[in-house]
């Protein structure tokens, strides 16, 4: 399909006298819609969702900006989000609009030249009892991204909306309500757009009025209308589904959390979510005994159409300690020998293990350890996992010593993969805490986890908390390319680049830029709050520019006080800066 | 770890004052004294509102309320996790006896009630004080500035075990309103 139509709008006639003259220079801008087309290839000049690609690889290429001249980046404008809160989000690009979203459901779109508002569009949001602990923090967890297509935003809100906006004015085209917020349903990542359908993950289901069911659901881009919905811990076409749960049924149980972006393969029609842990954590209050808890610490590939699930693959099973597995599943085709291997490679949880899967089969591939973990003990050559048994609690208030923390390892912050490189970069955090079992009667509003948390501390003879580690990828075993440790923790999405370049983030406030085949630091700044979010990166008119996103960061707040000597700053600063390099071209 | 002994205790007593209907006069008074949670409040303000909110809502960080009582269990739970990791400009530098008074603030805020005595920081004293028994006797003598906590629909999911004697446990003694664990008053194996 393809639009050759184009959308004319006018700035505001009361905004643009308060904008000034760059919005009134504005007044007459173009939108060219998102087409199918541009979904599955985009221009290298956007970047039009969450990874950039719907294989999920981060990687741009662009290499206007490069190895020689990073050193020579400087700073076209800076902007402060709209509100605070936890800063994970992703800029979106096209057409010369930067896209923004902010913490409780709020989007702007800027001038991606010179950062003039264009519009904001503020989402009205239900009250709800402000004894709703976990489900009001979800609310100030900042969704990884919006989507684009045609000539609309898409945004899923905490009140577990979609609504599409106008792409030119930030009007409201539809809203559709996919869940019930009062049971503590919401949205905590953006959608996937493919083939005229809005694929999206529900979050919030370690809530106690989801009980039974957390979804992912696929609606028609038009309207809103629902397609399909697939429930990720109750699934009556599979057997093996209850039995792994033991004796407790669907209304005892919780999680499942599908809370990071899918990916999709156009060849075969197949779009891949992972899916977070089980609660409560321990199986001693679980209830399921030493059942795996399906699905949750799984992979799966669901037909985009109809929500049919094709096959599945569990990271972590039977997980004790809340270590969450639905990080991005990146999709890698690479040929050898004339074959064509199609792979899914994922650092799918908490604790840091590099999965390699077939993505038509769901066959496994390989493993590798990334960070110190102790929660797996080894992997069978048919990829059947097994946990540390010694670290399950038996006890209420019996504590063990985790490692990764509750924290990671690794987080939603997405690694990168480069085909320039066949290398698959990996922001990670070493870290323990110890957990503790207990038994607590359920609240509205709050989650119910039932475990105990101590401080995150540095594993036994490891003193630098942070690691960008680079994987080199084949479909037969992966290769220990480079490390690069330091003591702040990684705290942002990785990006890639033609140029040669990864950028990554930390705690310590420096945003880095690291040779693809070295790691070694080529360029790094030092910016006003720890480093979030997705460093995106578009070009205009022969510029190339790089969005690097600010902000409080969970992520960084509980692994501070293994790295005192670098304090945080007690200030939020959520904000996006943008750096430029090339010369306007016109 | 819970103090089983000091649970029971709480949870017969309140069985009591439900049959005798003297909540209001005789409910359980918590280990903090009112000058504690004043000098808490004051280094809350300072230290902590700026991430949690004034009035402890949360903003950039969770809002410190049931949701973080139940998640820490006890006060040594919490004291163990503050007092080495917040704030984080200055993470464990605070001193224990701030922390101990922000704690102490905390459990006033929320809803339990001083008793005279200074709550400690020591390890034994904190770990058998549980932060949600604590509230809830408070909020049944109408401790606390925080909001009343809504009251639930009926048949919210509870974990499958909800109910049940888990190792460790302490007995139910009330149906949930909520959907609960599984395990839920289940006899669960404790650590002794």
């Amino acid at each position: 399909m393809s639009f050759t139509f184009r959308t004319s709008f006018l700035a505001l006639a009361a905004g643009a006298s308060l904008l000034g003259t760059s919005a009134l220079a504005q007044a007459t801008r173009e939108y060219t819609p998102v087409t199918d087309e541009m979904i599955l290839n985009p221009p290298a000049e956007d970047w039009l969702m969450w990874r950039g690609t719907v294989d999920n690889h981060g990687y741009s290429q662009l290499d206007i900006l490069n190895k020689d001249n990073v050193g020579d980046l400087e700073l076209a404008w800076a902007w402060p989000m709209a509100d605070l809160g936890l800063q994970e989000t992703a800029a979106l690009v096209h057409d010369g609009i930067l896209f923004l979203q902010t913490n409780n459901s709020i989007v702007q779109a800027l001038d991606a030249v010179t950062g003039d508002l264009i519009w904001e569009y503020r989402h009205p949001l239900p009250e709800i009892s402000s004894t709703w602990g976990y489900q009001i923090y979800q609310s100030r967890r900042q969704k990884n991204s919006i989507a684009l297509y045609d000539d609309k935003v898409y945004l899923t809100t905490v009140d577990a909306k979609i609504v599409a906006l106008n792409a030119v004015d930030g009007k409201v085209a539809w809203e559709r309500q996919v869940n019930d917020y009062s049971k503590g349903y919401s949205y905590t990542v953006g959608p996937l757009v493919v083939n005229g359908k809005i694929i999206a993950a529900t979050s919030g289901c370690s809530i106690t009025g989801t009980a039974g069911a957390c979804y992912i659901t696929g609606h028609d881009a038009e309207n809103g209308e629902e397609l399909w919905r697939f429930n990720t811990i109750d699934d009556p076409n599979n057997p093996l589904v209850d039995a792994s749960w033991g004796d407790v049924p669907p209304e005892n149980r919780w999680g499942g959390t599908p809370w990071a972006t899918g990916s999709y393969d156009p060849r075969t029609n197949l779009t891949f979510w992972g899916i977070g842990m089980p609660a409560p954590y321990a199986e001693l209050v679980r209830g399921s005994g030493d059942g795996d808890a399906l699905y949750t610490n799984s992979t799966l590939a669901l037909d985009a159409d109809t929500g049919e699930l094709k096959w599945y693959y569990q990271h972590l099973p039977r997980d004790n300690w809340d270590l969450d597995s639905p990080f991005e599943r990146v999709l890698i085709d690479q040929e050898i020998d004339g074959e064509m291997h199609h792979m899914l490679v994922t650092v799918a949880g908490k604790n840091g293990i590099a999965f390699a899967l077939d993505r038509d089969t769901g066959e496994y591939l390989w493993s590798m350890d990334t960070i110190y973990q102790n929660s797996v003990t080894h992997i069978d050559d048919d990829g059947t996992v097994h946990i540390n048994e010694e670290l399950v609690p038996t006890a209420i208030g019996q504590q063990v010593m985790i490692c990764p923390s509750v924290s990671g390892g690794k987080l939603w912050q997405a690694a990168s993969y480069s085909p320039k490189t066949e290398q698959f970069y990996v922001p990670l955090t070493e870290a323990c805490n110890n957990v503790t079992a207990i038994q607590a009667e359920f609240t509205a509003g709050n989650a119910t986890g039932s475990m105990t948390f101590g401080p995150r501390v540095l594993p036994e003879g490891i003193t630098e908390a942070g690691l960008l580690q680079s994987i080199g990828i084949s479909p037969d075993t992966p290769e220990d390319a480079w490390k690069h440790r330091q003591r702040t923790s990684m705290t942002s999405t990785v990006l890639a680049t033609a140029g040669g370049l990864v950028f990554a983030g930390d705690a310590g406030r420096y945003i880095k830029a690291f040779d693809d085949e070295s790691g070694e630091v080529l360029w790094e700044q030092r910016l006003n709050a720890p480093v979030g979010g997705a460093p995106t990166t578009y070009a205009i008119d022969g510029v190339q520019y790089l969005v690097v996103p600010t902000g409080y960061s969970a992520a960084a707040a509980s692994s501070a006080s293994m790295f005192p000597e670098v304090p945080l700053p007690s200030g939020a600063g959520n904000s996006i800066f943008v750096y430029k390099i090339g010369s306007a071209t016109n | 770890m819970q103090n089983s002994e000091s649970r029971k205790h709480r949870l017969k007593l309140g069985m009591a004052l439900g049959i005798l209907g003297f909540a209001g006069s005789l409910a359980p008074a918590s280990a903090y004294t009112e000058e504690q949670a004043v000098t808490g409040r004051s280094q809350y303000t300072a230290q902590c509102a700026m991430c949690h909110g004034a009035q402890l809502e949360g903003g950039d960080a969770p809002g410190l309320t049931e949701d973080t009582m139940h998640n820490f269990n006890t006060v040594e739970g919490l004291f163990d996790m503050i007092s080495v990791t917040m704030p984080p400009q200055m993470p464990g530098e605070l001193g224990d006896q701030v922390y101990i008074d922000i704690i102490a603030y905390l459990l006033d805020f929320n809803g339990a009630v001083p008793d005279g005595d200074m709550l400690t920081p020591d390890p034994v004293v904190m770990a058998n004080i549980n932060l949600m028994d604590e509230i809830t006797a408070g909020r049944l003598a109408g401790g606390g500035d925080a909001p009343e906590p809504e009251v639930a629909p009926s048949g919210l999911p509870q974990a499958f075990t909800w109910g049940q004697q888990l190792p460790g446990s302490e007995p139910v003694q009330t149906e949930p309103a909520l959907p609960q664990a599984f395990t839920f008053g289940q006899d669960l194996p404790t650590v002794e």
